[in-house]
């Protein structure tokens, strides 16, 4: 019998009914990844030891995590185990320990499978940028499944695992989701530990999940939240288990939407099918007895996003990556002395996108550069999450489209700048800006491609959220859905 | 509004790699769009009366962990990246003649 169309929730009742074990779980999950990685690509490394690890666990069934199968993107430590970040320079680097949330998957029984391709070092969102190559979308391979989460993504929508965790500085595990048909959930700034996260802007990452439902989202972060001494941006834990908290009860939540998004004109037919796609999901939140409502926020603010989100992100990664010299770690250059060595290591390793992300950094970091365009760009975010947060005096969350269309052509030239992309495609970024919980969730199919809607709360109301979520999952009916390239058993 | 190649080129060198001259003029026409864009959310009103917001939130509770002696890697264990290590350290050219 074939599994891979479970999600968390059907594996923890099918293994406490003795109907599956843990090892069929994990061995059907590897040949699948084996099945898929030349097509789709989504894997850096596979774990042909997790099969043997699934054998040998022992114990009672205590959560839904125990013997099912992940992914981990791979800029997260695991002992021992390549973890590249996807880039040249640490191509060959095997951290000496776990990241916290490795750690606590482990004590979960929870069972590491691969570790998946990602945008070099979370710099991207396409997908594209791997030093492995690029990762296809598994509902059309001539589309980007997007990024920076992509391999995690495509794992998931191809039904080789039930979840897997990626990273979130921008919007890289929302808008591949949109893109891949799944559910991205990144909690409240601080919610999960970044212990063994590699950085790239601090002030922006979160760790968060990628799932088929959004009850296996809870499951998966109620695994992984909580307090790290080892990581001091991490919150005290707020005692919830929120897959218990999932009763689809929203009535009288009020939601709302931009208007200046909602309503931007344009003859892109896509755009049109977002939108009306957008309007059924409001009137399913009303028929749920929410309050959905629009409000206003100034066009030049929305448009001041993506050049904000480019130097504080920009500024960060220069200064996180500075470690990268190839010489306690990472792929060594050579040279006659200390400063040619490195030279040549941070020359051959890193692209020529992440050079470029770099020089923008420092150049913006730069004494004559730093009020106009550093502390601009940190006025402008104090700015939106001021805004953003005078809304949620009111409202429960703010809804919109998780992306302007359906994943684009891998050889789709996009103008990023342009008034229509920089309006309908970077309000994700609210959600690192202010730390708010976010999540993304299927919404229908346009041209036989999977589209997302996306939910954005108060920093805390993780279970709200989620909530919220779950309950617009069940009138919009594609939970569980799998990939059109990923519905063959193995 | 556009950013000078020598300055570009002086920023690559001080994060310490090379970019080819072609990837310049790449970089360049990318600043030159940016830039633009930056000029406009300088423009914002009410922008300057506004503090630089360098965290999502104020962090409440913050505990720092408490000093104990606990297990340390060993050297074996935290040279095991290097190319290179000699006696328990890593190796690099002689640095003063």
């Amino acid at each position: 019998m074939s599994n891979f169309k479970l999600t968390i929730d059907d594996i923890f009742k099918q293994l406490k009914g003795e109907k599956i074990t843990p090892t069929t779980l994990v061995e059907e999950s590897l040949q699948r990844a084996k099945k898929y990685q030349q097509q789709y690509n989504a894997f850096v490394t596979l774990i042909e030891t997790a099969s043997d690890e699934a054998k040998q666990l022992k114990g009672d069934i205590d959560n839904p995590l125990y013997g099912v199968p992940y992914a981990l993107k791979d800029n997260i430590a695991t002992k021992g185990i390549l973890t590249t970040g996807s880039s040249n320079i640490l191509k060959e680097y095997r951290p000496v320990f776990d990241a916290t949330v490795v750690s606590k998957l482990k004590k979960k029984k929870a069972i590491l499978i691969g570790k998946t391709v990602l945008d070099e070092l979370a710099m991207g969102g396409s997908g594209t940028t791997g030093h492995t190559g690029k990762v296809y979308n598994p509902w059309d391979p001539k589309r980007i499944i997007g990024g920076s989460s992509a391999g995690s993504t495509a794992a998931v929508a191809l039904g080789i695992v039930p979840f897997a965790l990626g990273s979130d500085t921008g919007n890289s595990i929302r808008r591949p989701a949109a893109f891949g048909g799944v559910v991205g959930f990144k909690p409240t700034y601080g919610r999960i530990s970044r212990f063994g996260l590699f950085p790239l802007a601090s002030s922006l990452d979160h760790i968060g999940c990628l799932t088929r439902s959004v009850k296996d989202a809870a499951y998966v972060v109620d695994a992984i939240k909580g307090h790290d001494e080892r990581d001091m941006t991490t919150l005290p834990d707020d005692d919830k288990v929120y897959a218990h908290m999932l009763d689809g009860n929203v009535k009288g939540k009020k939601l709302c939407y931009i208007k200046e998004i909602i309503d931007l004109d344009n003859d892109n037919k896509e755009w049109s099918s977002i939108i009306n796609n957008f309007k059924l999901a409001i009137k399913h939140c009303e028929e749920l007895g929410m309050v959905v409502e629009p409000v206003t926020i100034d066009k030049q603010l929305l448009k001041a996003l993506y050049p904000a989100y480019l130097i504080i992100s920009g500024a960060e990664a220069t200064s996180n990556n500075a470690n990268l010299t190839g010489l306690p770690f990472g792929n060594r250059g050579l040279g006659n002395t200390i400063d040619d060595i490195i030279f040549d290591a941070r020359t051959k390793g890193f692209s020529q996108s992440i050079k470029q992300r770099f020089i923008f950094g420092s150049y913006v970091l730069q004494k004559e550069n730093q009020a106009n365009f550093f502390r601009n760009a940190q006025r402008l975010r104090r700015m939106i999450v001021e805004q953003i947060n005078d809304l949620f005096k009111i409202y429960d969350g703010l809804i919109l489209p998780a992306a302007r269309g359906i994943a684009p052509l891998l050889n789709e030239e996009i103008d990023d700048f342009s008034d229509f992309s920089l309006l309908s495609e970077n309000h994700l970024l609210i959600g690192n800006f202010g730390g708010f919980p976010s999540i993304t969730i299927p919404s229908g199919l346009v041209d036989e491609m999977p589209i997302g809607v996306n939910i954005t709360g108060r920093i805390l109301d993780d279970d709200i959220v989620l909530n919220i979520a779950y309950a617009l999952e069940t009138k919009l009916g594609l939970k569980g859905i799998i990939a059109r390239g990923g519905r063959e058993d193995v | 509004m556009g950013v000078d190649k020598d300055l570009l080129k002086k920023c690559a060198n001080s994060l310490m790699f090379a970019m080819e001259d072609e990837e310049y003029d790449v970089l360049q026409a990318k600043f030159k769009v940016i830039l633009e864009h930056i000029q406009l959310m300088n423009k914002i009103d009410g922008l300057a009366e506004k503090s630089p917001l360098t965290f999502p939130f104020t962090l409440k509770d913050i505990t720092l962990r408490e000093d104990k002696i606990v297990d340390c890697l060993l050297p074996s264990e935290l040279l095991s990246n290097t190319n290179e290590v000699v006696n328990n350290e890593v190796k690099v050219p002689k640095v003063v003649s």
